[in-house]
């Protein structure tokens, strides 16, 4: 991949950003319901969060009607599309890297120092390593908490949520909400943690779930003999993998990185995954 | 085995955690608020609620709001009525476009228009502007008590009130029915000197 590529695709991703949050405070300002957590609405088709539609119906003792048709119809989208949406659509990630750009923008040589502490620290939470045992297990938790004790938590807790709560009272009112100190929690988490916040996410590991038996559009070595292990996927892969060793669609977020990162082109996306089974 | 062992603790460590921090602001003592109009009764409205705030965005008046740390923990997040922007005018022209925008029925159109909250003010800082009495949309909860033994005056019969009380200087100041009030909050919303506030219907006063 050439260097323009390259940085059109993080142009692309932080243009999707900015217009994802201008949209939600647009429609606040026009009227229009619109936001992460209930991002289409046609008629009667609701399209909302699902880990958001799964705590609400535990909660509420109910199987909401309105709500099926659209986590269906969501579901069968994340099953083809993989963690679409943590790579390219969701403002938390997007407010994570541009934080660390302003950063390093900001302050010169701040984000090697931030690294080499991070490096530090990261050792020092290493044997406290969050992976996906913890996360399934406080999803579970969530959803039982939610069920026993009526009380959907992560719809309070969720970065998503509290951004998009706050950037609706901002566009409305022009005041900020003290909610938004939740947002320190994968602010610390991207500190402590080698994959931040990726690692405990539970929507990210909702959508990671209904994802996992679907290999579609999964970034996968397809010409073993030019990849030279110089490891710039792994490095560059937000999800902490190592794209050239195989990847696994519960984390994958489809980010591209290691696509455009590889000088040899050998990572391919994965079109047709069950031929190549076939094959082998 | 020992590594089965150990992701198993881990796994009941984080679940435990997550049903902790359930439990926790499950446990948090209730602080009542207006709630918007068709809202789930009780602990409903807080377990039905995705907290997306699309209700916020979709209201014409502007006058819900999303709950914020002040509340009690349970609900974060949630829409109450913030009379202070904009009144609520269901019981005008049954507007209720927040309900049809709820996906997840925390708020349902179908619901009966309910009691949401009460009105009131302290008489001291009355002017007397009586904008209060025209913008009321229930007849006769605002009125202006009557030293003449006659009905209490309501919106009609406005024409009716003698100047010396419509005067900033008037003792006699308008009487909010306490029985009639639904709490759509249109009054506050005009209230030129903004004393008007809203508080819900049962006796713990918070709502501003």
């Amino acid at each position: 991949m050439t260097g323009k590529s390259h940085l059109s695709y993080a142009r692309l991703r932080l243009s999707i950003g900015v217009l994802m949050l201008a949209g939600i405070a647009a429609a606040a300002r026009l009227g229009w319901p619109f936001s992460p957590c209930v991002f289409l609405r046609l008629g009667d088709l609701v399209l909302a969060c699902p880990l958001g539609a799964l705590e609400v119906s535990l909660a509420g003792h109910t199987l909401i009607a309105g709500l099926l048709p659209g986590f269906l119809l969501s579901a069968a989208l994340i099953f083809l599309l993989g963690r679409l949406w943590c790579g390219w659509l969701c403002p938390a990630s997007l407010a994570g890297s541009a934080l660390a750009r302003a950063g390093g923008f900001l302050i010169p040589g701040a984000a090697g120092a931030m690294r080499q502490r991070r490096r530090k620290l990261a050792a020092f939470t290493a044997p406290l390593a969050l992976g996906r045992t913890h996360a399934l297990g406080f999803l579970c938790g969530l959803l039982l908490g939610a069920y026993i004790f009526r009380y959907p938590l992560w719809s309070i807790l969720c970065p998503l949520g509290v951004v998009s709560r706050s950037i609706i009272e901002a566009a409305l009112f022009f005041r900020p909400r003290w909610e938004a100190v939740f947002l320190l929690l994968p602010c610390l988490m991207a500190l402590f943690w080698k994959n931040g916040w990726k690692c405990a996410c539970p929507v990210g590991l909702t959508h990671g779930m209904l994802a996992l038996p679907n290999r579609t559009f999964t970034p996968a070595l397809k010409t073993k003999q030019n990849c030279t292990r110089c490891g710039l996927c792994a490095k560059a892969c937000a999800a902490g993998l190592e794209p050239h060793k195989g990847i696994t669609t519960l984390d994958c977020s489809k980010c591209l990185r290691c696509l455009e990162h590889c000088p040899k082109g050998c990572l391919k996306l994965e079109l047709m995954p069950f031929r190549k089974k076939k094959e082998s | 085995m020992k590594k089965a062992r150990r992701k198993f603790i881990s796994f009941g460590l984080a679940a435990g955690a997550g049903l902790a921090l359930a439990g926790l602001g499950a446990l948090w003592p209730e602080r009542p608020f207006v709630r918007p109009p068709r809202a789930l009764p009780g602990g409903d409205f807080a377990a039905r609620c995705l907290r997306c705030g699309a209700c916020v965005q979709v209201c014409p008046t502007r006058a819900l709001a999303l709950l914020d740390l002040e509340a009690d923990f349970r609900h974060v997040g949630v829409p109450w009525l913030e009379a202070r922007r904009g009144g609520c005018t269901a019981w005008q022209d049954g507007c209720r476009l927040c309900a049809a925008a709820c996906p997840s029925g925390a708020l349902d159109p179908a619901m009966p228009l309910t009691v949401v909250g009460v009105a009131s003010f302290p008489e001291k800082l009355c002017t007397n502007c009586m904008l209060c009495l025209r913008r009321c949309p229930v007849p006769g909860a605002v009125y202006f008590p009557n030293p003449e033994g006659g009905p209490p005056w309501s919106k009609e019969q406005e024409k009716q009130i003698p100047a010396p009380l419509r005067s900033v200087h008037s003792s006699i100041k308008p009487v909010i029915d306490q029985s009639l009030c639904v709490g759509c909050g249109l009054c506050a919303a005009v209230c030129a000197p903004k004393i008007i506030r809203l508080f819900p219907p049962s006796s713990v006063k918070w709502g501003l």
